[in-house]
């Protein structure tokens, strides 16, 4: 690689977060034109790397080097100044905006006194959209665009303006297979035009396609860097997961009982369709989807969260009305929710208090609160899943996502509960943790309990569940024994 | 990991410390401009002062720290002491009977706040406003129809006692405020109910993912500043002896900004019992030095308003402060 025309050398970069080496020692160096991969599994890192690159987070050690130059980036506006633009997997448009508006945003163009000129402003954007062979009407809002289209318009917004380095975050999660290939061409189009693209995505089969070279990280450290067409996919495989996940927790086999959970064609509203399903004691049930299946909804509907609009739902034999949270508490139902921070755990409030809280009734007899039995409570939960944290007392948002993560499950083991529902896991926490998490449901099923998984990481689905079902548009479209699929034959389901 | 990490639930001890000192000084500034400040007769009045902001910012307490909201309670005085006067003097109704009228009138009114907002998820300040208006009107609707005046003698013996005399040297009015402190306290610090209130406010959606009935407990949270507020009708009765239609209009400052600067956050989730009543306490000995003083009606309101602000401000400040180290 000749060193002049390296447009961006990111250089031993290392970020620490509390609990968590989220990147030791980064080394990473991109050609002007080049399309970089950049591929690890959720929480290798790669997130953190971008939002270093893009001034989202700070840079404590390493340094960041362009055209040449080292930058210190303390804002996103600063990495933006510099030619380096983020298209990150939730698009972030402003949805009443016109398409126009959003790939200006802010800026007013052909302004003159105040008044903006809508003319110039669309004669402009259709110059950029032309640019990438799109036809989108720049004078349409953008709530009425699809996903792609959207997706099109963060590219004209990027390229509006100096653009050197694009990063695209798994660009391709909410795109079906004809979107995809155009998105392809507008990728390559980039590339002719002199931009760098730095390319993140799960899927093997993309990297092939369109990248020229692959970083691979696993657990925060850069594990491979190959030229794409001296590499074979075997290799990018054990490179991201090292050890293969199954051998690294290796399923035991748990006796199954009683079916313990009975869903049937339940809906709720265009979200969740028809769906039905059940859960033996002892077994843990998977399931995948992509972003909007509707795996996260019918969660919503088993936790009484949200109210499903028709079916029926059978906890040992007995029909439940899931009204509230409360009904599925009752039912020794519990929920390790999607957004950890939002919804699992009161970052305010203390380690014990969290534990405690979906069993407050228990502790202690009449109105008052028992100090002595809510301690007694939350050492066991300490000691059992090893919750590292000073004390009881201790404030939840002082400790890591994985502990955190922790803190959640107690809350429902506190309880005794049943059936356990589980959203997205081991989302954000380190690589520790997750085996942890695991081993706990793995326990749980030894005990009796069901437990249900939604999961975007198909490994670990392989490696955990004893069943999987595939949605897709609200719908189960696929079960399957998780013995006897794979992770090929499962994606493809979902996407397509 | 400690004392930040551990401690926690609004009132850190060294923000009882700081309202401490600020009560000191103000004692002392107040005493040293004039020394009938500490008087046994300024303290009783002060005290007697005290109480209607007291029990009106412990109703408030339990319902802010779960992130609601009550304005109206002003207005909801002035029309329950205008109810009691106007169903003993004019209806002739049992004392007994009109006062537990008006104290029903003030649970109807928390509960109609409660029921609304959390029904139709309205911001309680813009409902409680509304509320407010309304019961004002009312007020004056009814003391203008069955008395045409707006104010309503109530000669009575009973109420005449409770406002006058003391058991043990402590005057009735503040012995009311004493009970409601201990069970708020009691309540708060060491209940199940309590420990789901803080809940609620730290975060609502884990709460409700708790499986605690939200909506329902913060109506019963609206349905209690009700009681509280038909509790200050009554002492507001006996106190003055007349029912007024303006008797509440200039409650809500003062209250408001004791509640506030005794650590509640309009935010949800911190404050405590002890950290509130020193906050009455602060406000009433600011408005009481000032009125010792002869300072003039207009400019204690513009300080009411000021020191608000102020409150407000600060504690902003210093979070954000917090939330950058």
């Amino acid at each position: 690689m000749s060193e002049n025309n390296v447009v961006l050398e990111m250089k031993s970069i290392t970020k620490n977060f509390p609990g968590v080496k989220a990147l030791d020692n980064i080394d990473i160096k991109v050609k002007k034109g080049e399309i970089l991969g950049l591929l690890g599994e959720n929480g290798a890192g790669k997130s953190t790397l971008i939002k270093i690159l893009s001034g989202a987070y700070s840079l404590e050690e390493g340094k960041i080097i362009i055209d040449g130059e080292e930058k210190v980036f303390k804002h996103p506006h600063e990495s933006i100044d510099e030619g380096i633009k983020v298209i990150y997997q939730e698009l972030t448009s402003f949805e009443p905006l016109t398409v126009a508006e959003n790939i200006f945003a802010g800026e007013t163009i052909g302004a003159k006194g105040g008044f903006i000129s809508w003319r110039k402003m669309g004669k402009k954007a259709r110059e950029i959209l032309d640019k990438l062979n799109s036809d989108i009407d720049p004078f349409k809002v953008m709530e009425k665009l699809t996903v792609a289209e959207k997706q099109m318009v963060e590219i004209a917004k990027a390229i509006h303006g100096d653009v050197k380095i694009l990063v695209m975050d798994e660009p391709t999660s909410a795109l079906d297979e004809q979107d995809v290939d155009n998105l392809y061409k507008t990728i390559r189009k980039l590339k002719e035009m002199g931009v760098t693209i730095i390319y993140i995505s799960h899927r093997m089969e993309e990297i092939f396609e369109i990248t020229d070279r692959v970083v691979v990280l696993r657990d925060g450290r850069k594990v491979g860097d190959k030229l794409t067409k001296e590499t074979s996919r075997d290799e990018l495989v054990s490179l991201i997961v090292g050890k293969k996940f199954s051998e690294q927790y290796p399923k035991k086999e748990i006796e199954k009982g009683k079916v313990i959970l009975e869903v049937k064609n339940v809906s709720y509203l265009n979200k969740v369709k028809d769906v039905s399903f059940y859960l033996k004691a002892g077994e843990i049930v998977a399931f995948f989807g992509l972003l909007g299946a509707g795996t996260h909804s019918l969660f919503s509907v088993l936790f009484g969260d949200k109210i499903a609009t028709s079916g029926q739902v059978f906890v040992e034999g007995k029909e439940i009305k899931l009204t509230h949270p409360n009904i599925a508490k009752k039912y020794n139902i519990g929920y390790v929710p999607l957004d950890r921070k939002e919804e699992g755990v009161a970052t305010e409030m203390t380690v014990g208090e969290n534990i405690t809280s979906a069993n407050i009734e228990n502790l202690g007899n009449g109105f008052m609160i028992d100090q002595k039995i809510e301690k007694k409570h939350c050492d066991k939960w300490f000691d059992k899943l090893s919750i590292k944290a000073p004390s009881h007392k201790t404030m939840v948002k002082s400790l890591s996502g994985g502990n955190q993560q922790k803190v959640v499950v107690a809350k429902w083991l506190e309880r005794e509960s049943k059936i356990l529902l589980m959203n997205e896991p081991t989302r954000g926490i380190d690589v520790g943790s997750k085996a942890e998490i695991y081993k706990i449901a793995e326990d749980l099923c030894e005990k009796g309990v069901g437990v249900l998984i939604v999961s975007s990481e198909l490994p670990e689905i392989l490696a955990i569940s004893d069943r999987v079902y595939v949605m897709k548009d609200g719908e189960i479209i696929g079960e399957f024994k998780t013995k006897e699929t794979n992770q090929e034959e499962l994606m493809h389901l979902a996407s397509t | 990991m400690q004392d930040i990490n551990t401690k926690k639930k609004g009132l850190r001890l060294s923000d009882t410390i700081i309202l401490l000192i600020i009560l000191g000084v103000l004692v002392a500034f107040f005493t040293l401009i004039n020394s009938d400040f500490i008087a046994y007769n300024n303290i009783s009045t002060m005290l007697k002062n005290m109480v209607l902001t007291g029990i009106l910012a412990l109703g408030l307490t339990p319902l802010m720290i779960a992130r609601g909201l009550d304005i109206s309670f002003g207005s909801s005085i002035s029309l329950i002491s205008v109810v009691i006067a106007l169903l003993y003097t004019v209806g002739g109704v049992n004392l007994w009977l009109a006062l537990i009228i008006g104290v029903l009138v003030g649970v109807f009114v928390g509960f109609i706040n409660g029921l609304l907002i959390e029904s139709f998820d309205l911001i309680p300040i813009i409902l409680t406003l509304g509320m407010m208006a309304i019961l004002q009107a009312l007020a004056l609707v009814l003391a203008n129809t069955f008395s045409n005046t707006y104010s309503i003698l109530v000669m009575t013996d009973p109420l005449y006692y409770f406002a006058t005399r003391t058991f043990f040297k402590i005057p009735y009015p503040v012995l009311v405020l004493i009970v409601l402190v201990i069970v708020y306290w009691f309540i708060l610090a060491k209940t199940k109910v309590g420990r789901t209130i803080y809940l609620i406010g730290a975060n609502p959606t884990v709460a409700k993912l708790s499986g605690i009935k939200v909506k329902k407990i913060k109506i019963l949270l609206y349905t209690f500043m009700g009681l509280v507020t038909g509790i200050g009708g009554i002492i507001i009765v006996a106190v003055s002896g007349v029912g007024m239609s303006y008797h509440g209009k200039n409650l809500a400052l003062p209250t408001l900004s004791a509640v506030l600067l005794g650590g509640i956050s309009l935010m949800g989730g911190s404050g405590t019992v002890a950290g509130t009543m020193l906050g009455v306490l602060i406000v009433t000995v600011i408005f009481n030095g000032l009125s010792v003083l002869n300072v003039p009606s207009y400019y204690i309101q513009l300080f009411q308003g000021l020191a608000l602000i102020i409150i407000v401000a600060a504690y902003e400040i210093r979070n954000n402060r917090a939330a950058m180290n």
